[in-house]
């Protein structure tokens, strides 16, 4: 016959117990996890996670580029993308959306971004590529806003056609098929003194984008800059640089429409 | 067999039976909802100022925040590392899509042990640990203790195997704890919420090749994996600190005055990398999970385990030696 | 092993302990044989509380071996200590715990105890009534007795008591005494009582240990130790004259003038007629011979007060 211990202390000691085992569980667990770099799914969602990674990766629309695709100058933050993904998870919910825009990003930058591995995975999983980029070597690289200095814009100009061309042409070779959307430039200077050097220069790298766009398949080019030329103010956040949540509803219209027929399957790289 | 869950079942009862127990679980109790209203303010407070709340906008704004402090050009070297790092963490959840402080009894709970995990639960570690053995000194019961036909090694190793199932406990306790009270406020949801870990350092860049998304209910369990380990460790060197100081007041006072100072040297002098030797720099290890960077550089989590391992290692063969060699004088 | 023969079941051999370059206890070597209730007897400091440790395991010795019911404590730590019950000091058990709960935990600890024994121990010292209580809500009396129920749990050949008397009531003293007799007498345990009061126990021990400073003075039982010179009370007239004849003889220990007329030596019993005749010789007018009973009391004080060295 063994003596007895009281219930409530024995239940609290296989308490104590079980919990031992939790926590080394779960220590066990955290150890592999931070030594070995063993699993090898950067990105790759949990599809049960939440609504939003819920869904085929097949179905993955992923953004690129500079702040326009980030949100900047939107009040509740959506820019033209999130509007987009929520458009089409109207029609279908398991359509998911990764937003690689990075504010203040060049073409320099991005053809940078995209050699990482996690953006070639995410890359190769997408079934629609948006890229809004070249804003920021155009007004940066082009003197100030005073005074534009022309060889450095041709020069910037170059630059920005060669890492263009890198680009599309990294996409390509990740993902052969997804239609890749690319916004062309706008200007945000068209209420100033300065427009008419302003629109040219604007004119002449949208051009330079539709150029480069037709050696690709399946490049669409959304063109943006009517939107905002003749009441600039009206579509521009109050930095006078980024788009308003207006200005982003246009974008994202605009963007929609070059989609549609991407839909009935009509298009062939410009 | 049996004997030995005898021998832990009377270490466990002792404990508990003394009220210190119940203490702590008060003190969780009672500071818990105060933790809880403290972080309610702050993402009260940070609505109001952004004027929305929207958390992209908040992490945006932080962002921002952090830039500009960037560029002061007083920011010390090693805050300039840290505060880049952050960064692009911030900016990768951005970037993601993910909410890193999507409120729910989970998120709290995780932000709980990663803050608490360097103090907080070891104070509370020391406070049943420290008084462990000493107390049979003090109490003049380890006469009564070691007068029984058991060796003295299967008594102090039925008391330390205890210890530790003790501070299993409580570290289980506080996290039930932490989300049953908070989730009051902040609802019971977000077990599922994706949590980005696997953020490594090399070079003060932050390595993101190997990051990717696990679910929040996988990550607490991690988290407080990692810091039942670091309380493992505390509750070791507190159970040392126990067996060579008679009284319970001296070997609480070494524990908390070595743990507190271990807390603040990190922060003093995050230069003088000897200091990631001492046991008590190398707590915080949910930031090895968590990817926020350490003060000390060169600190990793292997690094950091293998470092609470032969303290502690060191702490028990001390203790061992000790207790089974010395006499039992007055 | 329950033999009838007479075997020790507590033998020390030269058991000493250095702490430093103090030697604390030296050379002490006795035997406590089966049902024998042994006094360990000596002055606060003399070493008691240290050899009683060494008994149980709590202080290792530098030299010397301690035997418990035939086997070497050292060598069969187990086997020798499970033959062992002991109140060291004070018998302080856990206060936050009821005193059932005290015993349990060491009935664990004994491994071999079952609730019935426990009931057994509890009714033997008759703390039925307040077992369920805490034990900070006891008295010292009653803590005593749980101690006691403790030592017994694992019926053991041997109790070990440390001042058991201590901080008892006289009442309670003499029913502590009682116990202890029933216990030798009744259940056959031997039982070793350390004492710095010699009245207490020399009713009830047979033989006893006088230690003083570190080494054992003196062993036998209390019989033997009480025979020998014994005081006598001598009244004298002229008292001067009469101690100088007192001095003279031989076999008078001290002579020494306790009043104006009396006069106290210690001298064999057999010598009293001798003297007195001598006295009667010389002249001098004895009105009183008083031979007074001695007690373990005196015979310690004059044997520890004779031994300055040590």
């Amino acid at each position: 016959m063994k003596i007895k211990g009281r219930l409530i202390w024995i239940t609290f000691s296989f308490l104590a117990v079980a919990s031992l085992i939790i926590l080394a569980i779960g220590f066990g667990l955290a150890v592999t996890e931070v030594t070995g770099p063993s699993t090898p799914s950067p990105d790759s969602r949990n599809p049960s996670d939440t609504d939003e990674t819920r869904g085929m990766e097949k179905d993955l629309l992923l953004g690129l580029g500079d702040s326009l695709t980030r949100g900047t100058g939107d009040t509740n933050g959506q820019g033209y993308f999130e509007r987009v993904h929520q458009s089409l998870r109207e029609k279908n919910r398991g359509i998911s959306a990764v937003n690689l825009g990075i504010k203040g990003q060049t073409s320099e930058d991005l053809t940078k971004q995209i050699q990482q591995d996690r953006v070639q995975r995410l890359l190769k999983e997408s079934r629609w590529i948006t890229v809004t980029i070249g804003g920021n070597d155009l007004f940066r690289g082009s003197g100030s806003l005073e005074k534009i200095d022309l060889e450095k814009a041709e020069n910037t100009r170059q630059a920005y056609e060669k890492n263009l061309q890198s680009i599309l042409s990294d996409i390509r070779e990740q993902n052969p098929d997804a239609p890749v959307f690319l916004f062309g430039l706008y200007n945000p200077f068209g209420h100033l003194e300065d427009s008419e050097k302003t629109s040219a220069l604007v004119t002449e790298w949208n051009q330079t984008i539709r150029a480069v766009s037709q050696e690709y398949t399946k490049v669409v080019v959304v063109p943006i800059d009517d939107i905002f030329q003749l009441n600039p103010e009206k579509y521009l956040y109050s930095d006078h640089f980024h788009p308003n949540e207006k200005g982003y509803a246009f974008m994202s219209q605009r963007l929609m429409q070059a989609m549609q027929v991407d839909g009935e399957g009509s298009v062939n790289g410009g | 067999m049996h004997n030995w869950v005898s021998l832990i079942y009377n270490e466990l009862l002792k404990m508990i039976k003394k009220k210190r127990v119940r203490v702590i679980l008060l003190i969780v109790v009672a500071l818990i909802p105060i933790f809880t209203y403290a972080q309610y303010r702050t993402v009260q407070t940070t609505i109001e100022q952004l004027g929305t709340s929207d958390w992209r906008t908040v992490l945006q704004q932080q962002i921002i925040d952090s830039q500009n402090r960037l560029s002061s050009s007083r920011l010390p070297d090693e805050w300039r590392e840290s505060l880049k790092l952050n960064i692009q963490q911030q900016q990768y959840y951005l970037d993601h899509d993910i909410n890193p402080a999507a409120p729910g009894a989970p998120t709290f709970a995780r932000e709980f042990v990663e803050e608490s995990v360097s103090l907080f639960l070891p104070l509370l570690v020391v406070v049943v640990a420290s008084d462990i053995v000493s107390s049979e000194h003090a109490g003049g019961t380890i006469k009564l203790l070691l007068t029984r036909p058991v060796r003295r090694w299967r008594i102090l190793l039925s008391k330390y195997l205890a210890l530790i199932l003790l501070v299993s406990f409580i570290v289980t306790a506080t996290a039930v704890l932490a989300i049953l009270i908070s989730g009051v406020i902040f609802g019971y949801s977000g077990w599922n919420m994706p949590v980005l870990t696997g953020f490594s350092q090399q070079n003060g860049e932050l390595v993101t090749d190997h990051v990717h998304l696990i679910p929040q209910w996988k990550y607490l369990l991690m988290g407080y994996g990692l810091a039942w380990f670091a309380c493992a460790a505390v509750a070791t060197l507190s159970f040392m600190v126990s067996v060579l100081v008679r009284s319970t007041a001296a070997s609480m006072g070494v524990m908390l005055a070595a743990l507190i100072s271990g807390n603040l040297l990190t922060q003093l002098a995050p230069t003088w990398t000897a200091l990631k030797y001492l046991a008590f720099t190398n707590l915080r290890l949910t930031d090895y999970l968590s990817g926020s960077s350490t003060m000390i550089e060169g600190m990793t989590l292997p690094f950091s385990l293998a470092v609470l391992t032969v303290w502690s290692l060191a702490a028990l063969a001390v203790a061992f030696t000790v207790f089974t060699r010395n006499d039992v004088l007055a | 092993m329950a033999g009838k023969e007479k075997y020790p079941v507590l033998s020390v051999e030269d058991l000493s302990k250095q702490i430093g370059k103090r030697e604390i206890v030296r050379d002490i070597r006795f035997e406590v044989g089966q049902g024998e209730i042994f006094g360990f007897l000596g002055p606060n400091g003399a070493g008691k509380t240290t050899t009683i440790r060494m008994l149980v395991g709590l202080i290792r010795p530098t030299r010397g071996k301690v035997n418990i019911a035939g086997y070497d404590l050292k060598r069969d730590y187990l086997k020798a200590i499970r033959n062992v019950g002991c109140i060291v000091e004070n018998p302080e058990m856990y206060p936050f715990l009821t005193g059932r709960e005290n015993l349990e935990m060491f009935a664990r600890m004994e491994g071999k105890v079952s609730p019935k024994r426990i009931k057994e121990v509890v009714e033997l010292v008759e703390m039925d009534q307040r077992i369920d209580d805490a034990v900070k809500t006891y008295s010292l009396g009653m803590r005593q007795r749980l101690g006691i129920a403790q030592a017994l749990l694992g019926e053991p050949q041997l109790l070990i008591l440390d001042e058991p008397t201590n901080g008892l009531d006289p009442a309670g003293i003499r029913e502590m005494r009682q116990f202890i007799q029933r216990l030798a007498r009744e259940k056959g345990i031997s039982i070793f009582i350390s004492s710095h009061i010699l009245h207490e126990v020399q009713r009830i021990c047979d033989r006893v240990a006088i230690i003083n400073r570190g080494t054992v003075i003196r062993t036998g039982p209390v019989s033997r130790l009480l025979e020998g010179d014994s005081p006598v009370q001598w009244r004298l007239d002229p008292p001067d004259q009469g101690m100088d004849i007192l001095q003279s003889l031989s076999g008078v220990t001290t002579v020494e003038r306790s009043t104006e007329h009396d006069i106290l030596t210690h001298m064999p019993e057999e010598k009293i007629s001798e003297a007195n005749q001598r006295l009667l010789e010389a002249g001098v007018r004895v009105t009183a011979i008083r031979q007074q009973h001695p007690t373990l009391e005196d015979i310690f004080l004059q044997m520890t007060e004779e031994d300055p060295i040590a």
